[in-house]
């Protein structure tokens, strides 16, 4: 019986470790992806990095079905923007987040510069959160990584068009916002 | 440069983060820490085989239902037993013979008739009898009702009928 077993398991073991592997080489890719997703949302790095932790441990459970490249990154795209709304809404008593400046990079100029930028983070921030859920995503994708519109629309797995449509009105909303 | 841009490009520097060093190493180290890939489909592929056995199961099932004699007897009443007759010897047939008749029998829908009745339709048919037992014959009663006389009418009465004066036009 046992005989008859091992060659079995041994090809499970195999499998095993090649979606391992497998896993590991995509963690690579879009580890600072699914933190700026969550980062997106959160505004917090400590978080959205457990955000995007948690989102890499839910698909590692269904990496078998994830397998293809593309399908993973929009996956984990989503299921990061979910995660971490749903941590909002958990958290709403929590209002101590990170400003702007804590995120502007190293070397600005002068304090007063440093004080004008802050603000207009805030308000872009505000602006932003101010969005529909659905113009809100594609916003955001689009600046993530400098993401074109067909990449967007593949992450979201939404018509080209309507991504156009709805980056269009995103930065409408946007203006009159920041006005 | 146009507000878009402007506002695009902000977008982007705020997006810009990275996570802090170690990122990838904790995210390694945090699905380490998850059961392996495939016992996560150890239910999906139990599941599968738990179906299959059941279908593999009805399949033999039904191969097996399918191979009994077509004509099923049943009783459904106690009943006289009827008489033995001893089967006539039939004569060897080719095995593929059997297994003709087997799919004809299949493709024959299955009757139910009850043992005695088909006995007594099987000596009637024969010959060895001229009319079925009275069991199977159909219980005739005979009524009687009482007569009643049915008397002539009269003949009707003459029927007259006088004319409408207001319908006459006056000066006729």
């Amino acid at each position: 019986m046992y005989e008859q077993v091992k060659p079995i398991a041994g090809v499970l073991l195999n499998m095993e470790e090649d979606l391992r592997r497998e896993f590991e080489t995509r963690i690579a890719e879009t580890t600072t992806l699914a933190f700026r997703v969550a980062f997106a949302v959160l505004r917090n790095s400590e978080d959205a990095e457990d955000v995007a932790q948690e989102a890499f441990a839910k698909a590692y459970r269904r990496f078998s079905q994830l397998r293809d490249r593309g399908r993973f990154r929009a996956w984990l795209v989503r299921t990061t923007w979910r995660m971490a709304i749903n941590r909002t809404r958990s958290e709403r008593r929590r209002t101590a987040r990170e400003t702007a400046a804590d995120l502007t990079p190293t070397g600005a100029p002068s304090p007063v510069q440093s004080v004008i930028e802050r603000e207009r983070a805030g308000k872009l921030w505000q602006a932003i959160d101010a969005l529909p859920e659905k113009l809100r995503i594609v916003i955001v994708l689009a600046g993530i990584e400098e993401h074109d519109l067909r990449e967007v629309a593949t992450l979201l797995g939404l018509p080209e068009g309507t991504v156009k449509s709805r980056l269009f009105l995103a930065r409408q909303r946007l203006k009159e916002l920041l006005r | 440069m146009n507000d878009k841009d402007s506002i695009e490009l902000e977008l982007r520097d705020l997006l810009s983060v990275d996570p802090s060093p170690g990122f990838e190493e904790r995210v390694h180290a945090r699905v380490r820490r998850e059961p392996k890939v495939l016992s996560w489909n150890f239910p999906l592929i139990s599941g599968a085989a738990v179906a299959a056995a059941i279908i593999a199961a009805v399949f033999v099932f039904q191969l097996q239902r399918a191979s009994k004699p077509a004509v099923a007897v049943t009783t459904s009443a106690p009943v006289a037993p009827s008489p033995i007759v001893a089967p006539e010897p039939q004569p060897k047939l080719p095995a593929g013979h059997h297994h003709r008749a087997a799919k004809a029998r299949r493709a024959q829908p299955q009757l139910i008739i009850a043992a005695n009745e088909a006995s007594a339709m099987r000596r009637l048919l024969s010959g060895e009898i001229t009319e079925l037992p009275p069991v199977f014959q159909p219980e005739v009663r005979q009524f009687q009702t009482g007569e009643t006389v049915v008397e002539p009418l009269p003949p009707p009465a003459p029927v007259t009928i006088d004319p409408i004066e207001s319908l006459v036009p006056a000066g006729q």
